[in-house]
């Protein structure tokens, strides 16, 4: 191999490294982050779904699958034990309670929203202006820290009840 | 406590009740300064606890989404808390998350992070609370506060407690000022009331009560002391009233008392002075007919040489005999007057014969005192044939006594005895001289016993100061008035009224002897009981004179011994006799011999009216005993008496 070829790939390795490493902690704190949105935020009552397990789905991101699914493990959310699922299809939101979704295109927001709300199920994503596009919460990065941002309209048309105080520790649009 | 007692009822009022008001209030405001204190720490502490939950709860995203620039702001707020001085925020791991100080305090060492809650001693507050999420404390947040905020609102809250506090003490004063009233006003009345009775002394006003609690209790009380002492005092007064009476009469008393002793005194010293003037006067008067009777006896007993010279000096002998008697009988006949003793022996005669027998009388006098040149006077026209009953020896006593006064203080000029009618029950007589008269101060006391008129022209006159006493004893045993006129240097009038008709008396021994024939005695056989021999030899020598037989016995038992022995006519017994007394004797010769008539002889001027006088004897001779007298009283037991009566 080359050295400059093994100084690129030696910096890329460092990057990815570093970038891989931020992004594990970044998925890690959002994990923990939407543990603790739920605490914020009351569901409308949905009477067909499934009350036993607080389901939690994720679309489009198996790396964050994996870390949520080991960050919930025996944890309760609105005392009901969590459950979280990888989708396959953003189509399968609506069994779910809360979904992650990452990935979607711009075009496809509406249609899932319209689903979402109609099943009650809180949408949360971390993609740019995905928050404006009509996800319910949408998380972000600011001076180096993870923050979100909340659709007052979003949130108001699912039924959603989001505490104040979240409200006034957040972006809201 | 004294110098409360200088305060008057009002005072002591009003300052009872604003000390009672200001101590209550005292009470009260401390108590609300401190329940304030302890309040506004309270509220403190509770804001800031509240604002530290708050704050904690405002908190919990902003731990939970490590937002410290969030929580930053959260503590922002407590810029509108002035009493916070500091907040922060600790995260799980007891970091600091966020924080805040007041400006000023960012580098104060006081705002120390405290193990626990509180107040502490430097007056600051800290309070922690926790941050908790889904019950898991993930933090804590702490404030410290300043207490300056509890020392202001005290001082704040003491200075409206201070108004409030001088407002109601001033409302006090008022409300005390006009409720006083209702309590001192009855008191003060009452104390007026009571001075003005002090002052004026009038226990009838009276109090008029108020009300009926216990105010008009004192009044009522009040009011019943003064009705009690209305009595008391009315009773003191008249109890005083009667003292001052009874002091008065006292005194009255007294001084009557003080003038009758003085006037006592003065009769008594008088009565001492004429006692002693008596003695020296009435040993003059003894010794004056005694001397001539001792003189006269003692050249008979040297012989005489003449029969004119013996019937002289016989005749001298027998003048002093008289004047000797004369005294001696005007002292005992003062005596028995004063005694109640003196006997009266009534009988009828004309007032003609008992003046003539004056009138002689009076010339005699004044032939034995040399006064021809007196002339005698009588006055008896209107009386000349009246007849009166009364005690003719007295009365003649009694003119003989004043003829011998006028005689005896008349110089020249007459001397008139008269009579007088004043009414159809009495006579009056009155002996008028021309003498040198009587001081009108001394009228009185010329009947006083022993008094003689002292003046330089009288002082040489005889006498006892007994005959006017003697006189107006006898006039007043006579039932009788005497009265005295007399002008100094004119002449005096002695005038005296006694009944007509004297009372009648038991007389037994009053029994008027007609003259006596010697013969009727011949050959009586008299006993004389006489323990004195030289009386007994005089007795019997009357006795034999008129040829009578005359035995002696010397004392009462002999006598009766010789009376039951012989057979006597008449007994003459002497009553104070050695072995057996007169009457002892009289009574048993009387038991045993009741015929033998027994006559008593003494010195002793008994009363007549005496039991045993009158029960033994039958008839009384008072020594001295003159012949005649003895005669008479033997005679009326051998001749039929006669009288007087008849």
């Amino acid at each position: 191999m080359a050295p400059v070829f093994k100084i690129f790939l030696f910096i890329n390795l460092i990057i990815f490294n570093i970038e891989g490493k931020a992004q594990y902690n970044e998925n890690v704190i959002r994990a923990a982050y939407i543990e603790r949105l739920t605490r914020f935020v009351e569901w409308p009552q949905i009477t067909s779904r499934d009350t036993g397990y607080f389901k939690i789905g994720v679309y489009g991101d198996a790396e964050f699958y994996n870390i949520l699914k080991i960050a919930l493990i025996d944890k309760s959310i609105k005392s009901r034990k969590v459950t979280v699922i990888e989708l396959s299809d953003y189509k399968e939101i609506e069994t779910c309670d809360l979904c992650y979704l990452s990935g979607i295109s711009y075009n496809d927001i509406e249609k899932i929203m319209a689903s979402a709300n109609k099943a009650g199920v809180l949408i949360l994503s971390a993609g740019k202006d995905y928050g404006t596009k009509g996800i319910h919460i949408n998380f972000y990065i600011e001076e180096d820290k993870l923050k979100f941002e909340i659709n007052r309209k979003a949130v108001s048309a699912g039924n959603f009840k989001i505490s104040s105080l979240l409200m006034n520790n957040s972006k809201i649009i | 406590m004294k110098l409360f007692s200088y305060f008057s009822i009002r005072q002591k009022l009003i300052g009872i009740l604003l000390t009672v008001t200001i101590i209550s209030l005292l009470i009260g405001f401390t108590f609300e300064v401190f329940s304030n204190i302890r309040a506004s720490k309270k509220d403190l502490e509770d804001n800031i606890l509240l604002n530290a939950k708050l704050i904690s709860d405002f908190s919990v995203p902003t731990i939970l989404f490590d937002d410290n620039k969030a929580a930053g702001n959260i503590l922002l707020k407590l810029r509108n808390i002035p009493s916070v001085l500091s907040g922060v925020i600790y995260d799980t791991q007891n970091n600091v998350f966020a924080t805040y100080y007041k400006s000023g305090y960012e580098n104060s060492s006081i705002l120390v992070n405290p193990d626990s809650s509180g107040f502490t001693e430097n007056k600051l507050l800290f309070i922690t609370e926790p941050i908790i999420s889904e019950n898991i404390t993930i933090g804590r947040v702490t404030f410290v506060a300043s207490t300056d905020v509890i020392r202001s609102k005290t001082i704040s809250h003491i200075k409206v407690i201070a108004l409030i506090f001088l407002g109601t003490a001033f409302l006090a004063f008022i409300f005390s000022l006009l409720l006083e009233r209702m309590i001192s006003k009855p008191i003060i009345n009452l104390a007026s009331i009571a001075r003005n009775i002090r002052v004026s002394g009038d226990l009838k006003l009276r109090a008029q009560k108020y009300s009926d609690d216990e105010t008009g209790t004192l009044y009522d009380s009040f009011n019943d002391l003064l009705i009690s002492l209305s009595v008391r005092k009315e009773e003191r007064d008249r109890a005083e009233k009667a003292l001052l009476e009874e002091r008065e009469n006292l005194e009255k008393r007294v001084s009557e008392r003080t003038i009758e002793l003085n006037s006592a005194k003065e009769k008594a010293e008088e009565s001492d002075r004429l006692k002693s003037s008596f003695i020296s006067n009435f040993s003059h008067e003894i010794r004056t007919p005694l001397n001539a009777i001792i003189g006269f006896t003692d050249l008979l007993k040297e012989g005489m040489a003449t029969d004119e010279d013996k019937a002289f000096a016989v005749n001298c002998i027998n003048e002093s005999k008289d004047d000797l008697l004369q005294l001696i009988e005007n002292v005992l006949d003062t005596s028995s007057i004063e005694t109640n003793q003196l006997s009266l022996n009534r009988s009828d005669f004309l007032i003609n014969d008992e003046i003539n027998s004056i009138f002689k009388f009076s010339e005699e006098l004044l032939n034995q005192r040399g006064k021809q040149l007196i002339q005698i006077k009588t006055s008896i026209d209107s009386t000349k044939e009246l007849k009166i009953n009364t005690d003719r020896r007295r009365l003649t006593q009694i003119l003989k006594q004043l003829v011998d006064n006028a005689v005896k203080y008349t110089n020249e000029g007459y001397i008139e005895i008269g009579t007088f009618l004043p009414d159809s029950e009495f006579i009056g007589f009155y002996v008028k001289d021309t003498g040198f008269g009587i001081p009108e101060n001394e009228k009185e006391k010329i009947f006083t016993r022993f008094y003689k008129i002292e003046s330089d022209k009288n002082n040489l006159y005889r006498g006892a100061g007994l005959g006017l006493t003697l006189v107006k004893g006898l006039v007043d045993t006579l039932n009788g008035k005497i009265r005295i006129e007399s002008e100094p240097g004119i002449g005096s009038t002695l005038y005296f009224t006694i009944p007509r008709i004297m009372s009648a008396i038991d007389g037994k021994f009053n029994i008027e002897i007609t003259p006596v024939e010697i013969s009727v005695f011949k050959g009586k056989k008299v006993l004389i009981a006489e323990d004195n021999f030289n009386n007994y030899a005089y007795l019997s020598k009357v006795i034999k004179r008129a040829e009578m037989e005359a035995i002696n016995a010397r004392n009462g038992l002999e006598a009766v011994y010789l009376a039951n022995e012989h057979k006597f006519d008449l007994i003459l017994m002497d009553i104070l006799m050695p072995e057996m007394d007169g009457f002892e004797a009289a009574k048993r010769i009387k038991s045993s011999h009741p015929g033998i008539p027994i006559i008593a002889q003494t010195a002793f001027n008994f009363n007549k009216e005496d039991k045993n006088m009158i029960e033994l004897f039958d008839a009384y001779l008072l020594k001295p005993i003159t012949p005649q007298d003895l005669i008479k009283s033997i005679a009326r037991f051998f001749i039929p008496p006669v009288s007087s009566d008849n």
